[in-house]
């Protein structure tokens, strides 16, 4: 099925601030056919993210950051500091691409070489339009380090490098809780023999 | 750094529905010694999320549902229709275990035999304090078929099992693009061959 398959009948903005949140009224068809009734939907309206993970092929290691993020504070987190991979949000007018590059040069300081996408995916598709396109950077992880981001945007941002293995470790442990992240080091583990072969 | 690094000045409910918003006023201690400016962050409260991948380990084949969501709709996506592991809210009061084996059971008719637990995670830590508790569970996949779904809650779910390659090659080209079940699948292939020794 597709958009065709939705009537939207009443859409009412409950909120328009740092984002935008929706109350829909809409059915759809169903799978046996026929339509459904007129279903309640709220949704969260966020920009598209450009995501990077920043691998080094030659030393094998990723450049990951460390920064407090507000949703593990209201969730009661007891570090509410998590380790990422690199992502920000897509200015109006800017590529995927451009904003991979520029990101991950304010993030962590690295130059990106080659860029490959990877995927695309959506973080949280029942209640947020929040839409993520994920790249590997190809950087110099040597004299990745120290502190970085943009203090007028309130980024307080920690910049070390990690082997693949030791980053497998860190999602067993729960150190990279993180969706995207998560994402990402599982990619770059499945894939890293023929991403290495390809970047040689 | 942990929650003692973190002063809150002000938090104000900006909306409270199905999805609820708080506007935080806070301060965190920075890596560099001292503490930011005073930050204003509008984060979703979220709530507990059970995820599950169904697995067949004898058939070495996943039970996948695809439905109806709002997320993608409002991304413009073409077809707003994904194909996912099974996911659900925790209620109060109910455990992530017995949440995944009841929703397991609602959306896909399958009878779990082994749960186990994987990871927690979050979906979009900067916006979201929604946290997302995954599982493996054992089914047997030849059951697995129709539709499924409350059709009081609006849910309209389609069974398919794929094996665990296939469901890879859907991460890859995109068919499966929500970042709970891109984690699922990739932590399969990962693990398929320990867990079908444990399971054996």
């Amino acid at each position: 099925m597709d958009r065709d398959d939705v009537i939207v009948e009443s859409t009412q903005t409950l909120h328009d601030g740092f984002f935008r949140m929706d109350h829909l009224h809409l059915r759809h068809r169903l799978f046996d056919g026929g339509w459904s009734p007129v279903l309640s939907r709220e949704i969260m309206l966020r920009a598209p993210v450009a995501a990077v993970i920043p691998y080094d092929p030659v030393a094998d290691k990723v450049v990951l950051l460390e920064q407090f993020r507000g949703g593990m504070y209201l969730a009661g987190d007891a570090h509410p500091w998590t380790i990422e991979i690199v992502a920000g949000i897509i200015e109006p007018g800017e590529s995927a691409e451009d904003m991979a590059r520029r990101e991950t040069l304010e993030e962590t300081g690295c130059t990106v070489a080659r860029l490959e996408k990877i995927i695309d995916f959506y973080p949280s598709p029942g209640g947020c339009s929040e839409f993520v396109s994920l790249f590997c950077g190809e950087v110099s992880s040597a004299g990745a380090g120290g502190v970085h981001g943009v203090p007028a945007e309130g980024e307080d941002i920690r910049v070390f490098t990690q082997s693949i293995d030791k980053m497998m470790d860190l999602v067993a442990s729960g150190a990279i809780d993180n969706s995207i992240g998560i994402i990402g080091v599982q990619w770059l583990a499945t894939n890293r023999n023929t991403l290495r072969k390809r970047w040689s | 750094m942990n929650r003692n690094d973190v002063a809150l000045e002000t938090r104000k409910t900006l909306l409270d529905g199905f999805i609820s918003i708080d506007r935080l006023h806070l301060r965190h201690r920075l890596f560099a010694g001292g503490w930011t400016g005073l930050l204003q962050r509008e984060v979703n409260r979220g709530g507990k999320v059970a995820a599950v991948i169904p697995y067949d380990p004898v058939r070495d084949e996943l039970v996948l549902i695809e439905q109806f969501r709002i997320g993608p709709f409002a991304a413009d996506d073409p077809e707003p229709w994904l194909t996912e592991i099974v996911a659900g809210m925790i209620e109060p009061g109910e455990n992530a275990a017995e949440m995944a084996r009841r929703e397991t059971q609602e959306e896909t008719g399958c009878a779990i035999g082994r749960l186990e637990k994987i990871m927690d995670f979050y979906s979009t830590p900067g916006g979201s304090a929604q946290r997302i508790a995954l599982f493996c569970a054992e089914v047997q996949a030849a059951s697995a078929h129709g539709i499924h779904g409350l059709a009081v809650e609006g849910e309209d779910i389609r069974v398919l099992t794929k094996s665990t390659d296939e469901a890879l090659a859907m991460v890859q080209s995109g068919t499966i693009r929500n970042a709970i079940s891109i984690i699922g699948v990739q932590w399969l292939a990962l693990n398929r061959d320990a867990l079908r020794r444990r399971w054996a």
